[in-house]
Parts: C-alpha cells; sequence; structure tokens
C-alpha cells in the first residue's frame, strides 16, 4: 500500500497531493483529471471500480442458477432424471472443493489479481459456452463438462473479486463492500430466476426443444461476456492506479509460497470455522426447507418458497447496509458473534414452536447479512496482502467442502429422522460456530483486540502506524 | 376449511398423556367367506365369482373383551367394528341375505351365535365414492373445486358399482392381512390396456408397535391399518386429482348419541413421519373413550414407490356432513353390510352417521399424473388412538447437540474470566513492588 496518509473523505485531494513528496508526480490530462477518472479521488474508487467489482462475477452468479431456474425444462427437453439434473450442480461444486484454494494461490503466486481475474472469468465464459453448446446439440456429458469447466472459473473468480475489493477499500468500507458483493450475487441469481423461463418461453415460439434451451443458455454466455469484459477494464483501471499511486509492487522474496499456509495465524482458522460452520447451517436449510414450511407452517408452496427465498432478498438489501455500519462502528467479532447468536434463535423458533416462519426467517436474512458482511474483511485485517488470494481461496473452499458435504448429509437426515433432528442439527453447527467466535474473540482480545476494534480506534490505529512510518 | 376442528398443540414440555389401559394383545382369527360353506355350493361361488368378499376377524383377550372385524365388498369396502365384553361368541352369516345386498334386504344377515354377547358398542367405517376431478387451477382444494368446477369436471364413481377380485384376496392367516384389489372397466377406458388398479390392504393388529414403512405410524391392539392405493391408472383428465368419500356410523347403547369430531394435533416433532407434524384422529365420541372408535391417519400420501419425503403429498378432509336417511348417500349404505350389523337401528335418532371426504394432492405436486400412483395409509379402531411422543433418541440428540456447546461456551467463559481477573490482579503487583521498593529506598 502507499507510505502515505490514505486519503480519507474529509481530507482534501490537494493536501495529500501536497504531502506527497515524490516529483515524479504524473500528470493526469483531460478526462483523466476529472474526479471518476482520477485514481486518487474517492469517487474514483465508486465508479467505475466499485461497479465494475460487483457486476465482476455477475455472469457466473446468473449462470451457476441457470439450471434450476429451467429445472422442469431440462429435465424434459434433455430427457433427463432429476439425479442427471443434480449432477450439474455437483459437476460444478465438487471439483471446487479443492480447485479454488489453487485458484487462490494463483492469483498471489502466479497471475496477479488482474490476469487471474481475466483467466477465471474466461473460464466461467468458456465453460457456459461449452454447457450451451452441449444442450444444442444434446449432448449431456458435454454439458457435464461445460459445468465442470465454468466451476473451476466461478469459484476462483469470486476470490478474485475478494481479493480487488481488499486492494481498493482496505481501510476504508470493506465491510460495505462486501456487503454490496453479496447483494450483487444475489441479485444476478434472482435476475436469472426470474428471466430465463419467460425467455425460454420467448424463444420457443420459433425454435423448440434442446435446441431452444441451447440457445437460451446462450443468452448466459452473453452475460458471461458482459463479465469479462468487466474483468478486463478493471484490469486497465487498476493498473493506472498501480502506476499513478505507485502501490507497493511485491517482491518476489515476498511472494507466497505454499508452506506459508501453515504460517496463517490460528484466527484465520477459526474465521474458516465459523465461516463453515455458520454457512452449512443456513443454506443447506433454505435447500430443505420448502417441505418443512408447507407441512409445519401449513403454507402454500407459492408462500413456502416466498418464505424460503427470504434469507436471499433480506440479505441483498441488508448486507450493505450493515456493512457500511460495521465500517462505522467497527468490532467486526462482536458482530459475528451477534450474527450467530440471533441465527440460532431463529433456528430454535423454527425448530421449536409454530411462530409464524415470516418472522424467523427475515430475522435469519438479517442476522446473515451481519454475519457475512462481519466475517468476510476480517481476514484482510490478520492476513498480508500479498497472501490474501490464498487466504480467502482456502476460506472458501473449506466452506465449499463444509456445504458439499453437509447438503447430502442434511439429506440423509431429514429422510430419515425429519425436520426436528435436522434443525438440532443445524443448532449444533451453529454452536460449533459460536464456540469459535467466541475463541476468536479471547484470542484476539490476548493479542491486543485488532480485530474487534472500533472503527474510531481502529482509525487512531492507522494514524499512529501511517506516522511511524513516515518518521521512518 | 371452514370450521377449523379442535386443535390441539403439543409442545415439548407436554409429555404424553394418553392413558393406556386399553388390551395390549389378542390372539387373531381370521375367516374369509364365513359360514358361506354351510349354505350349497352355488351361493358360495356366486359370492366369490361376483366379488362379494366378507372377512371375520375376531380379535379376543383372555377377559373376553373381544373385537370383532367384519370388513367387506359388498355394496362398498367397509369395516365394521363390534365390542362385546361378557361371553365368548362368534358372529355368524347369512349367505342368502348377504347376496340380496343391492336390494337394501340385507338387514339382519350378520348375528351373533348365542348365547348372545353383550354388544357395548359398535362402529362401521364405508367408503362410498371414489370422487375424480380436473382440477385446473392446481388448487387441490376440493372445497374450492366444488364450488368452481362445472360437472363436466367431475367423475364420481359410487364403489358399490366396482367388481372387487376373490382371486387378488391373498389371506395371510399368519400375518392377518388381506387385500380388497379391483380392476374393474368402470375405472379403465375400454380402449386401455394399463392394468391399474385400487387396493384396501388391511392389517389387523393383535398388539402395539410402530410399521416399518412410512408413514411409520403407532398402532395399538384394538387397529385395523390399511394402505390405499389407486396405481397405474389413466385419468379420466390431465389434472386428475382423487378423493374418498367416507361415511362413519356409531351406535352405543350405553349412552346419547354424541356428535363425532376430527381432531388435528399439532407436533414439533416428525421424527417418524419426516416432514409431517400433524395426526388426525376421527373420533365417534370423543368425551368416553370406551364407547368410542377412532379413524386415524397422518395428512400424507405418497405419490410414488419408494415411499419417502420426496414423494410425499398432501391429505385434506373436508368438514363433516350428517348423512340424512333421504339423502342419496344414504342408499349407499343401505347397500352395504352396515345394514347387515345395524339393522333397521342404522336410521334411528341414536345411531350418529357423519360423513367426510379425504382428499389427496397439493398443488404443484404434478397431480395424479406424475406418476399414475397414490398411496394412503390409515388406521380404524376401538378406544383411544395411539399417539407419538418424543423419543428418547431425539430428546437425548436435542441435549447433546445443544446442551454440550453451551456447556463449553460457559466453562471457557468461566476459565476465561478467572484468567482474566487473575492477570489484572497479577498485573497490579509490580507497580506496589515498585511502590514497596521505593519507600525501602526512602527509609534507608
Amino acid at each position: 500500500m502507499a507510505s502515505k496518509p490514505e486519503p480519507d473523505e474529509k481530507t482534501p485531494l490537494s493536501q495529500v497531493v501536497e504531502s506527497n513528496n515524490d516529483d515524479s508526480e504524473e500528470e493526469l490530462q483531460g478526462c483523466s483529471g476529472t474526479a471518476p477518472c482520477n485514481p486518487k479521488s474517492c469517487l474514483h474508487r465508486y465508479f467505475p471500480v466499485l461497479v465494475l467489482i460487483c457486476f465482476l462475477s455477475f455472469g457466473s452468479y446468473f449462470c451457476y442458477d441457470n439450471p434450476a431456474a429451467l429445472q422442469d425444462t431440462m429435465i424434459r427437453e434433455l430427457d433427463i432424471s432429476e439425479g442427471q439434473f443434480m449432477a450439474f450442480y455437483s459437476f460444478y461444486s465438487w471439483p471446487n472443493v479443492v480447485l479454488c484454494m489453487f485458484g487462490g494461490y494463483l492469483i498471489d503466486r502466479l497471475f496477479g489479481v488482474r490476469l487471474g481475474a481475466i483467466i477465471f472469468g474466461l473460464f466461467v465464459t468458456v465453460g457456459q459456452v461449452i454447457f450451451a453448446l452441449g444442450s444444442l446439440f444434446n449432448l449431456y456429458s458435454l454439458m457435464c463438462v461445460g459445468r465442470f469447466v465454468f466451476g473451476i472459473g466461478g469459484e476462483s473468480l469470486a476470490v478474485a473479486q475478494n481479493t480487488y475489493a481488499v486492494k481498493w477499500f482496505q481501510g476504508k468500507e470493506l465491510n460495505m463492500v462486501f456487503g454490496l458483493q453479496l447483494s450483487f450475487s444475489r441479485v444476478g441469481s434472482t435476475v436469472n430466476m426470474n428471466v430465463m423461463q419467460p425467455l425460454y418461453n420467448y424463444i420457443d415460439q420459433n425454435i423448440h426443444g434442446y435446441k431452444c434451451l441451447g440457445i437460451a443458455l446462450f443468452v448466459g454466455a452473453g452475460m458471461c461476456v458482459f463479465s469479462l469484459i468487466c474483468a478486463i477494464v478493471l484490469s486497465f483501471f487498476d493498473k493506472r492506479a498501480d502506476r499513478v499511486l505507485k502501490r507497493k509492487q511485491i517482491s518476489s522474496e515476498e511472494m507466497i509460497k505454499f508452506r506459508d499456509i501453515l504460517t496463517f495465524p490460528l484466527s484465520t482458522w477459526l474465521i474458516s470455522i465459523i465461516c463453515v460452520a455458520y454457512y452449512v447451517a443456513v443454506f443447506p436449510f433454505i435447500g430443505l426447507g420448502l417441505v418443512f414450511f408447507e407441512m409445519k407452517f401449513g403454507l402454500t408452496p407459492t408462500s413456502a418458497n416466498a418464505v424460503n427465498s427470504l434469507v436471499y432478498i433480506v440479505s441483498a438489501v441488508a448486507s450493505p447496509v450493515f456493512g457500511f455500519l460495521i465500517d462505522k462502528i467497527g468490532k467486526n467479532v462482536f458482530w459475528v458473534i451477534i450474527g450467530i447468536v440471533v441465527t440460532l434463535g431463529c433456528h430454535m423458533m423454527l425448530a421449536f414452536s409454530f411462530i409464524n416462519p415470516y418472522v424467523s426467517m427475515v430475522i435469519m436474512g438479517l442476522s446473515y447479512s451481519v454475519l457475512a458482511s462481519g466475517l468476510w474483511p476480517m481476514v484482510s485485517l490478520i492476513i498480508p496482502g500479498h497472501q490474501l488470494g490464498t487466504a480467502y481461496g482456502i476460506m472458501q473452499a473449506i466452506q465449499n467442502l463444509g456445504l458439499a458435504v453437509i447438503a447430502l448429509v442434511a439429506g440423509i437426515i431429514v429422510d430419515q429422522n425429519g425436520y426436528l433432528i435436522l434443525e438440532v442439527f443445524f443448532m449444533a453447527w451453529l454452536c460449533v460456530a459460536l464456540i469459535a467466535g467466541v475463541l476468536l474473540y479471547l484470542i484476539d482480545a490476548n493479542k491486543g483486540g485488532k480485530l474487534n476494534l472500533s472503527a474510531k480506534a481502529r482509525a487512531i490505529e492507522k494514524l499512529k502506524l501511517d506516522a511511524e512510518k513516515s518518521s521512518n | 376449511m371452514a370450521a377449523l376442528p379442535t386443535m390441539k398443540v403439543v409442545i415439548l414440555a407436554s409429555i404424553l398423556t394418553f392413558v393406556f389401559c386399553d388390551i395390549e394383545k389378542r390372539n387373531l382369527k381370521t375367516w374369509s367367506w364365513p359360514d358361506c360353506e354351510k349354505y350349497n355350493e352355488t351361493i358360495c361361488n356366486e359370492a366369490k365369482q361376483n366379488g362379494s368378499i366378507v372377512i371375520y376377524v375376531k380379535a379376543s383377550s383372555e377377559s373376553n373383551d373381544n373385537l370383532h372385524y367384519v370388513f367387506s365388498t359388498i355394496g362398498g369396502p367397509s369395516v365394521v367394528v363390534l365390542r362385546t365384553t361378557n361371553v365368548n361368541a362368534n358372529l355368524t352369516f347369512n349367505w342368502e341375505k348377504l347376496l340380496q345386498y343391492n336390494n337394501s334386504l340385507i338387514d339382519g344377515a350378520i348375528t351373533f351365535s348365542d348365547p348372545q354377547p353383550n354388544i357395548e358398542y359398535k362402529f362401521a367405517v364405508v367408503f362410498t365414492r371414489l370422487l375424480e376431478y380436473d382440477d385446473t387451477d392446481d388448487s387441490a382444494d376440493l372445497d374450492y373445486c366444488e364450488k368452481h368446477l362445472n360437472l363436466t369436471s367431475w367423475n364420481i364413481r359410487d364403489f358399490s358399482l366396482f367388481h372387487w377380485s376373490s382371486d387378488d384376496l391373498k389371506v395371510n392367516a399368519s400375518t392377518n392381512t388381506f387385500v380388497f384389489n379391483t380392476t374393474s372397466d368402470v375405472m379403465i377406458k375400454t380402449n386401455e390396456t394399463r392394468n391399474g388398479s385400487i387396493s384396501f390392504a388391511f392389517s389387523v393388529k393383535h398388539d402395539n408397535g410402530r410399521t416399518s414403512d412410512l408413514p411409520r405410524m403407532l398402532y395399538i391392539a384394538n387397529e385395523t391399518m390399511f394402505d390405499f392405493v389407486i396405481a397405474n391408472y389413466t385419468p379420466s383428465f390431465n389434472n386428475s386429482r382423487f378423493a374418498l368419500e367416507v361415511a362413519v356410523v356409531s351406535l352405543s347403547n350405553e349412552a346419547a348419541s354424541v356428535d363425532m369430531s376430527v381432531d388435528l394435533t399439532k407436533s414439533i416433532d416428525d421424527e417418524y413421519t419426516p416432514g409431517v407434524f400433524e395426526i388426525i384422529d376421527w373420533l365417534t365420541n370423543p368425551k368416553q373413550s370406551h364407547i368410542s372408535g377412532f379413524f386415524q391417519w397422518k395428512p400424507v400420501s405418497y405419490i410414488s414407490l419408494p415411499r419417502g419425503r420426496n414423494t410425499a403429498t398432501k391429505v385434506e378432509h373436508s368438514d363433516l356432513k350428517n348423512v340424512d336417511k333421504s339423502s342419496s348417500s344414504a342408499k349407499l349404505l343401505n347397500n352395504t353390510v352396515l345394514l347387515a350389523v345395524f339393522n333397521e337401528s342404522l336410521w334411528n335418532g341414536k345411531t350418529v352417521k357423519r360423513m367426510a371426504n379425504i382428499s389427496f394432492g397439493l398443488p404443484k405436486d404434478g397431480f395424479y399424473i406424475k406418476n399414475n400412483y397414490t398411496a394412503w395409509t390409515a388406521a380404524i379402531g376401538y378406544g383411544t388412538p395411539p399417539a407419538d411422543s418424543i423419543s428418547i433418541t431425539v430428546i437425548i440428540t436435542i441435549s447433546a447437540g445443544l446442551g454440550l456447546p453451551v456447556l463449553i461456551i460457559i466453562v471457557g467463559g468461566i476459565y476465561s474470566f478467572i484468567r482474566k481477573m487473575r492477570k489484572r490482579s497479577s498485573g497490579y503487583e509490580p507497580i506496589n513492588a515498585g511502590s514497596i521498593n521505593r519507600n525501602y529506598t526512602q527509609v534507608n
């Protein structure tokens, strides 16, 4: 990062320029002189950079749920079984239990975040094109290959997105940016859910069967191309900012080695445990929620579906807001623990009472937003910048593994023992997350409470650090 | 539903309150076409050929507290249950009368042999009609469809018109099971080669337990469980759903007639039937269980095999309606073995007769046509119906799954608190030590 006091919204820009003693200051001309194009301007961070970061994964989130949006159509037109259909998701998720860890490592070690984002964006696009071609020629195995390639790109692209976010927003609005990323992923899949079937029906007027399906999927590929373009434009801005702001280049001695993973502090692993233990108590539950809401609370399928998607909808709206608040207040560990406890309460309400599930699911959506926007940025407070890709990759990999395994286990539990036991199972996971959260708090407090600082204290800390640096 | 039935909510705390003073073990004896061999062969053969099945099961106990079940297809599938107490008597069957069912001349065809026992209570369940309707709005709501669908969207069949196969009966005397099966052309279109069927598979119980198949219902020695299955039948409409019309008739000599009720018991516990949180008890006498029969089911049916959470769909029931002697349903009852057991008292004021529809399906479950299969399990019995309680396994799981982590957090919290306190007190020491030292130097 730059070795000068970071400009915040209150510091006038000129001051920043003045304090910079470097005389090889680049002259920015034309549009470059205006705030949106000037990397030194805070406006530049929001537009275009933040917008580009948000759209980076839009294509992959849009296409990830293409099969779900067209489930009945796909099963009918491709003449595949329910199990074969579910394989579209398995081919995506299982390889990523391992691959996105390497994706993150490659970003740190080999590609850098710019090239990394473009390469993974390419994988996403090519994967979706293969998937669409498979449908066009009614080749089921080709479609599975497509999902596999798509998966390699998709998860690692998310890692690249996180790395970008930290690079541009660390010490600024990082929590909000993570929240915003989350809502964009939700927007991506919601748009997909609402667009794909009407799109299919529209194309179906002229072309029928699996060919129609293939063409509809090509529209999805179009979204991936759009995200790929975002990756390319973003890499241009990022490179330019590196040059203008004279961001520090990572030397080859500093470059992460694979064994560096072993030197990650304990807090990183606790964060990973919270991540996996919390997420497996929310998403596999949503996957099995429909029947639960219909049968236990007597909702119609339509309202059961609405309740089931509440967590997504609420988190799409609430997570940037909570992210913003956490930016202002700080105390990330505290918020994470609050998120876990409240979610635990929601699961208890669902399991042990007949209280309208709208209530518990809205609260769960809120607590999920608090947790997600508080949890992910913490990694950047512990891990140095040049190892961040790997750290996020590992976290994502552990989370993917957890989700894949627990989704299977949850299915077995509910078939054998019913929803009450399933809920207890999820609550047990939340308790694990809670224990990890409390441990994280204690360990962090022992070390001086870096993670749980209030925003004010964090700012003071930062000023001190910068002052030390400049006095050196 | 317009008027909700009485709703009991079982919460975690209220551990089961059902008092079990009923007989726990019974000896069963099963006869098919009982007494038929006493008549000339033509009558017996006629009964078998025209599908007039009668199965008599006597569930006796050592104290002569006996249950007599009569299962019959005559005039439609029906189950009659009689409870006798004082002497060990058997039912006798007059086949000349039984075969006259079409003309409502069947009364008095089933009586007790001498010495006449004391009939404490009798009740019966009759399946009168099979309703098929074109649920174009995918509401799966029978009340709604009755109001909104016109006549052409209905295909209502009297069960008396079906031919029940004597060959498919499969009476098993050791397990006390048998099947009423029909592949009648009433159901199957003439150009149809599919071997569709409708069946009631009965299993008379002699002790307490729980079935291994879903919905894994608890059973007692006072009941008979049955599976109702519509398999491989090509429906009349693309959006066909099915419903059963059921009549329940109850007569006690002891008390004045009491209205029946349908109780819905909710539970948070679905460990035995994943995804099902309710059990429904249609009680003939909700206040006095010793003169009450029950018709119990969980509101779940299965649309394909194997039965599982994925193949489950809902079962709904309508409100109870009275059956008038003048109604069209009355004629259906008059043609069944009910008249043979209840005789003229069937239509007097002491006998309570109620009717309801039980419909299968849930919106968006793909209608009957999705798998061409619907299966439903229910139980008919005497006394207090069995009730699920939260199992020890679940209680242990809950306390382990939630208690252990909470314990860890509490212990961990106390530990770290103590450590913090110690640290704080040890933190003061150097200051004290320093000041003491300074004092010493001053003294010196």
